[in-house]
């Protein structure tokens, strides 16, 4: 009944009656986007999110001023009308700078992401696949990177690099990909015995096509959840490293080094520190909640 | 071993560890076959059936196709002749790839031409719509995603379908639907079959000849015809064909 | 034997509230039973589980449960506080389950879970209770219950767990047992044991059964009534001699699609042609 009405597209993909394999995927993406639309908290991250994303692209169309541009007869001025967020000590614009701060963050976050989580995946479902002597060595080598606090080893990379922001990044992702090896193992090893990896074994493909096109998907949402709900967390390295300088060097509007030059004046000048300190927190927050909302989504056990 | 037969194993032994799943087994199926394993959980039937897929380790003996002996992990030649058909329905498909994708698959691994042809000819011939194609497994009932199994094994037009209790998570009506297709297609395709069940009114539909397993042994072999006389010399398998008839309190004096 | 029924089940109803609408699963159901072991057979999806699960209370969260009546021993269940419920589930009302390993719990032994059981539903010593599990372990023929009483779980076959689940459920002596598919996930001889051993629990004690299973053939050889239900309705109640004799189409075309021994080999099996009108 339905299918003989639904002749457009987005017909078809509301009524859950696609006409190919490529609508099937959209109307896979359409039924998780509304269970996704039905957590307001998981709205408020993606919100928070896209509005980082904007200011980033954005930023020189956005912030009212020169993020470097010094004017040292206006050094720490409160909020204003003129400038929302008041100066700095170099009567830098606060607003300005903590709209450009988030194209560091967005830089920080994506580089990291790109770098730790598919080294992760590929390794934990080789790892988890294959098995024997591979498994070993792999488990054991992750164990030991595992051993380590993690800021403290991103500390000892950068002091040994270093300081500077694309070392920093670097050390944060060569210290996250532990927990995505062992996300990804732990998902091929309930996969691996499963019958359809079987079949597809029956059918005579590689160990190579059945981890790329067969296991690597299924790893890819729980991945995808952990990396989001991760993010947070590499904020605050980012902005932990550059707060102890060692990541983004000042005069860099990266809103760990604008904390740290902050704290000098938290008593005549709380707004220096106080602003990239909410951003630091909201952005966090955003990636926390978009993470949850991403779990109930892709949580396969919720699929009928 | 029988000169003439598509598919035979020769003193079978699969072990996991300490357990010996398959113990010396031996049997023999001639080209348009049907074979029956039958036994309890643990007999080591669906075992058996692994282990000449390759899907399970082969301790010892051998397992023949076509006469030829067939050595460590399986060729792709193998898969074109052999396919599996699996129990659970629920667990043999992909849950993240639409059917049209889990049916293109074999043939691109195999380099069949003429791909989407192929795979809504199949589709339509186990008694599915085209638009199921662009469906998930989990869109579809157990006796469709069995129907959606058994398209991907005959993709390879095979000449032996191994079938581990094809319908024993199907509803009764489901399961007549789907051993009527297994039917008419090993008619129209002459193939062989190796048919994995519990059940003896299952393998009593379908199968020329049985063999009764119990602890990875074989117990006794036996002709369809002996099966429906009742005629099995050893106690077990005189045992379980008198389960198989149901609930009869006063026969179970001696089993209870 | 009192004039009361057991069960008195009238126009129930259970309805699934989803955000997509509502769905109805089971759809003006009616029955009455006394003590006897009635049978509800039906396809997956029929609401065979759901009704069972309707009268101990136990229905899905997001599902709602209407009834004209909707009794047990003349209390009505739904009615009936979280409380009092507890106390029916415990002592009056047993439920044997598919898989035993599901409802027993892995990290205590058997004897200790089946001696809560008992417990609850009467305030005995502890001493008392142990020889009331060792009693009961015999009952369900259990050759060593001191053993197995000391055992977890998962160091018993599934058939050994099947009957200490009904030495759990026994052992509480209640009038009404409720049993959920309970042998299908046994073999066949095993099967057989367990079913006998049940026949010989209730006959004994006096007990109601409800017997719910796929399994039409296995139903009429143990039950004494069955009702057969398609799509949330019941469409015909018979006496289980009578199986053959079954007069509606969806009976007679389960019974008729069943592989046996007595159709020539080879030949195609007939199919169940579900009609609409069976649905209303």
């Amino acid at each position: 009944m339905s299918e003989a009405t639904a002749t457009t597209l987005w017909g078809r993909i509301r009524s859950d009656v696609p006409a190919s394999s490529r609508e099937a995927r959209l109307t896979r993406l359409y039924f998780g986007w509304r269970r996704l639309a039905r957590s307001s908290a998981a709205l408020a991250g993606l919100a928070i999110i896209a509005l980082l994303l904007l200011l980033a692209i954005f930023a020189p169309f956005i912030a009212p001023f020169d993020p470097y541009a010094q004017e040292l007869s206006a050094q720490l001025r409160p909020p204003s009308t003129i400038n929302l967020f008041g100066t700095d000590e170099f009567g830098r614009d606060v607003f300005s700078r903590v709209i450009y701060g988030s194209r560091y963050t967005l830089y920080i976050v994506v580089l990291v992401a790109v770098i730790a989580a598919p080294i992760g995946l590929i390794i934990g479902a080789a790892s988890g696949f294959l098995g024997g002597w591979v498994d070993t060595v792999f488990m054991r080598l992750t164990d030991i990177a595992l051993a380590f606090p993690r800021l403290i080893l991103a500390l000892a990379f950068v002091t040994a690099f270093g300081p500077g922001l694309n070392n920093a990044i670097l050390a944060i992702a060569v210290t996250g990909w532990p927990p995505y090896v062992r996300i990804a193992r732990a998902e091929t090893l309930s996969i691996r015995k499963s019958d359809y990896i079987a079949a597809i074994q029956l059918m005579g493909a590689s160990r190579l096509r059945i981890i790329l096109f067969h296991i690597i998907p299924l790893c890819f949402p729980s991945l995808l959840v952990r990396a989001t709900l991760d993010m947070a967390g590499v904020i605050l390295i980012a902005a932990g490293l550059g707060f102890l300088g060692l990541g983004a060097q000042p005069p860099s509007a990266e809103w760990g080094v604008m904390l740290s030059n902050g704290k000098d004046y938290l008593l005549s000048g709380w707004w220096v520190a106080t602003f990239p300190g909410i951003a630091i927190f909201l952005v966090s927050m955003g990636f926390n909640l978009l993470g949850d909302g991403l779990r109930d989504v892709l949580d396969p056990r919720q699929e009928d | 071993m029988n000169k003439g037969s598509l598919l035979s194993l020769d003193r079978l032994v699969v072990t996991y560890g300490a357990v010996r799943a398959v113990r010396d087994l031996s049997f023999a199926i001639s080209p348009g076959e049907c074979f029956g394993l039958v036994g309890e959980s643990g007999s080591g039937k669906s075992t058996a059936l692994r282990a000449i897929a390759g899907l399970a380790p082969i301790a010892s003996g051998n397992v023949m196709l076509a006469g030829q002996t067939l050595m460590g992990p399986r060729d792709l030649h193998f898969h074109r002749r052999v396919q599996m058909v699996f129990q659970d329905p629920y667990g043999s498909l992909h849950p993240r790839q639409t059917i049209e994708r889990q049916l293109m698959e074999p043939l691109r691994i195999q380099r069949f031409p003429d791909r989407p042809d192929r795979v809504r000819g199949v589709i339509r011939r186990v008694g599915l719509p085209e638009s199921f194609l662009y469906r998930y497994p989990h869109q579809l009932s157990g006796g469709q995603r069995q129907r959606v199994a058994i398209a991907r094994a005959l993709l390879m037009e095979p000449d032996v379908l191994l079938l581990d209790e094809p319908t024993s998570a199907l509803d009764v009506s489901v399961q007549a639907e789907i051993l009527n297709l297994l039917m008419d297609l090993r008619e129209e395709r002459v193939l062989t079959y190796l048919l994995v069940s519990h059940d003896f009114g299952v393998i009593g539909t379908m199968c020329d000849r049985l063999l009764v397993m119990r602890h990875g042994l074989a117990v006794e072999e036996m002709s369809n015809a002996d099966l429906r006389a009742g005629r099995a010399t050893s106690a077990y398998a005189r045992q379980l064909l008198e389960a198989s008839r149901g609930y009869h309190p006063e026969a179970l004096a001696d089993v209870g | 034997m009192q004039d009361s029924p057991l069960v008195e089940i009238e126009d129930l109803r259970v309805t699934f509230k989803e955000r997509s609408g509502s769905f109805d699963a089971v759809r003006g159901v009616s029955f009455s039973m006394g003590r006897e072991k009635l049978g509800i057979v039906g396809e997956s999806g029929s609401g065979k589980s759901l009704t069972g699960k309707a009268l101990l209370g136990l229905v899905p969260g997001n599902a709602v449960v209407t009834a004209k009546k909707l009794a047990f021993d003349g209390h009505d269940i739904l009615a009936a506080t979280p409380r009092e419920m507890r106390k029916l589930r415990g002592r009056r009302i047993g439920l044997v389950m598919q898989d035993p390993k599901y409802c027993l719990n892995p990290v205590k032994t058997v004897g200790y879970q089946i001696a809560e059981s008992c417990k609850l539903a009467s305030r005995v010593s502890s001493a008392d209770a142990k020889v009331r599990v060792l009693e009961t372990l015999r009952a369900v023929q259990i050759n060593d219950p001191e053993r197995v009483a000391r055992a977890y779980p998962h160091e018993l076959s599934g058939g050994m767990a099947q009957r200490v689940m009904m030495a759990m459920m026994v052992i509480g002596e209640p009038d009404l047992l409720i049993a959920d598919e309970p042998t299908s996930a046994l073999d066949v001889t095993v099967q057989l044991e367990v079913l006998a051993l049940l026949d010989r629990l209730i006959a004994a004690r006096g007990m109601g059964l409800i017997f719910i299973s796929h399994d039409l053939r296995l139903v009429s050889q143990f039950c004494d009534r069955i009702v057969v239900m398609y799509a949330g309705r019941i469409v015909e109640t018979l006496p289980a001699k009578d199986l053959s004799q079954a007069t509606h189409a969806y009976t007679r075309g389960l019974l008729n699609c069943l592989p046996s021994l007595d159709r020539a080999a080879g030949t195609r099996l007939p199919t169940l042609q579900r009609e609409a009108g069976w649905r209303t």
